[in-house]
């Protein structure tokens, strides 16, 4: 995985049944558009929670962190399939 | 009425979660990694992986030289932790009697559900749903038997195991088939001519009690599919014996002051934890493993309880000191034992309420603002890894 750690803008989908996910990251210059996550996890640090989401454009493999304490969403890598 | 129990076991559960959150690596051989680069340790295979040989506890160069097309990831504790809680709280939510035994697996009493196969195809393919990950259901009258029959349906399976058909369908299992009989056991009782799960059957137990004492009774009662050991822990609620914590190095340590680091930070989260769950410790042992894969280890009961991290430190540093050869260490281990409630008895405490007041400060700070925010100076600039795996049978 190429660690990236790196503020991203995303749009996200909420779907009316509590499930939150990106649909579309802005990555390099161009808007990425992203299957539903394969896996949802979180972590608490501190008292910070943090959801992250591994999804896929079809053809790289991305894994995005969304803070819900400073509302901030982070591309913390890509792995290239 | 007769008892029943249903084991649900999750599959390679680290390397499945791992596909779960990466479906592209389905059917291709993985092991998830634990440890530095150069030290790591394969934790957790896929059947795809075993097939090659690979097995989980082998050196990570080891397991690319019997597979080299094997893709290693690094351990994401944080995502296996969460995938396990998620599932439990599942089973914990629509069971009246769960019993976690660890990470990946859970007893559940089934003992009052009519079909409990029925009920093991529904688990499975709730869980393989929502969580991706496949996993195998056993059942039987006892908890062993469950686990038994679980191994041999394994991976992705289903089997009971009644009663009446033990004998018929474990007989011929090799004794280091039971759960808790290892190697060594298992070597021991061949050599007295009982090789399977049928011969310790037809064994006396008063030979089996001659020969091993107290534990040949229990290897009796195994096979015969009476719970003991850790199935009979659960039975009364989990106690933990232990908490420690052990890390292998990014890079061969041999700088003693680098050591005495490691120790502390070793003895900081054991002492972290045991805080957490209120408890003191009469015992404390430390192990050593060499970068020639040599090791040694040493324990030490005390008649006063060890409370504190400094008191965990000082005495693990005591006993690290009667066993340190002067040669490449790759990792340590340090765990306090005979665990006890922590009793607030002035007496056990003469000077130290300070000392523990002071350690409950700073977990209170370490829970709010992420680990090791405040630490000691000793602890500044060492390389720690995330890197413990909740343990068989201890509750996080």
């Amino acid at each position: 995985m190429e660690n990236l750690n790196r503020k991203v803008n995303v749009i996200a989908r909420f779907n009316g049944t509590g499930e939150v996910y990106p649909i579309y990251i802005e990555f390099s210059g161009s808007l990425v558009k992203l299957k539903k996550p394969d896996a949802v996890w979180k972590e608490r640090v501190g008292r910070n929670l943090i959801t992250r989401f591994s999804s896929s454009d079809g053809a790289n493999r991305y894994i995005l962190a969304f803070n819900h304490e400073t509302l901030e969403w982070k591309l913390e890598g890509i792995i290239y399939e | 009425m007769s008892r029943k129990f249903l084991l649900v076991d999750m599959d390679a559960f680290f390397v499945s979660c791992e596909v779960a959150a990466r479906p592209e690596l389905k059917g291709k051989p993985v092991g998830v990694v634990t440890g530095a680069q150069r030290h790591g340790v394969v934790a957790s295979v896929s059947y795809e992986a075993r097939k090659y040989g690979v097995k989980a506890g082998m050196p990570t160069y080891k397991a690319k030289d019997l597979c080299p097309s094997i893709v290693l990831i690094p351990a994401d504790i944080v995502k296996y932790a969460y995938i396990s809680e998620s599932i439990m709280d599942y089973l914990r939510e629509n069971f009246n009697k769960v019993e976690v035994f660890s990470v990946d697996e859970a007893f559940i009493d089934v003992s009052d559900i009519p079909d409990p196969v029925e009920t093991g195809k529904e688990i499975k393919k709730y869980i393989k749903e929502h969580f991706h990950v496949p996993l195998t259901v056993g059942i039987g009258p006892s908890r062993v038997i469950a686990k038994m029959a679980c191994e041999l349906a394994k991976p992705d399976g289903l089997m009971e195991i009644k009663e009446n058909e033990i004998l018929e369908k474990l007989g011929d299992l090799d004794v280091e088939e039971i759960p808790g009989i290892g190697e060594r056991s298992a070597e021991a009782l061949r050599s007295i001519g009982i090789r399977t799960v049928r011969d310790l059957w037809i064994t006396d137990e008063e030979v089996l009690v001659r020969k091993f004492g107290t534990r040949g009774k229990w290897f009796k009662d195994m096979a015969m599919g009476k719970d003991a050991g850790y199935f009979t822990l659960l039975e009364n609620g989990l106690q933990m014996k232990s908490i420690g914590h052990s890390e292998t190095f990014p890079r061969d340590v041999i700088n003693p002051d680098e050591i005495r680091a490691y120790l502390l930070y070793l003895c900081e989260k054991t002492g972290r934890r045991m805080r957490k769950h209120n408890l003191m410790g009469y015992g404390v042992s430390v192990y050593i493993r060499y970068s020639d894969f040599t090791g040694n280890g040493i324990s030490k009961k005390f008649s006063k309880p060890v409370i504190t991290s400094t008191e965990i430190y000082q005495n693990a540093l005591f006993l690290l000191n009667r066993i340190l050869e002067i040669k490449p260490i790759r990792l340590i281990g340090v765990s306090v034992f005979d665990l006890e409630p922590l009793k607030l008895q002035l007496s056990l405490f003469e000077n130290k309420e300070r000392e523990i007041r002071l350690e409950f400060s700073l977990d209170t700070i370490n829970d709010t603002y992420g680990d090791f925010t405040v630490k000691r100076a000793r602890l500044a600039g060492l390389k720690i890894s995330h890197s413990v795996i909740p343990p068989r049978g201890i509750p996080r």
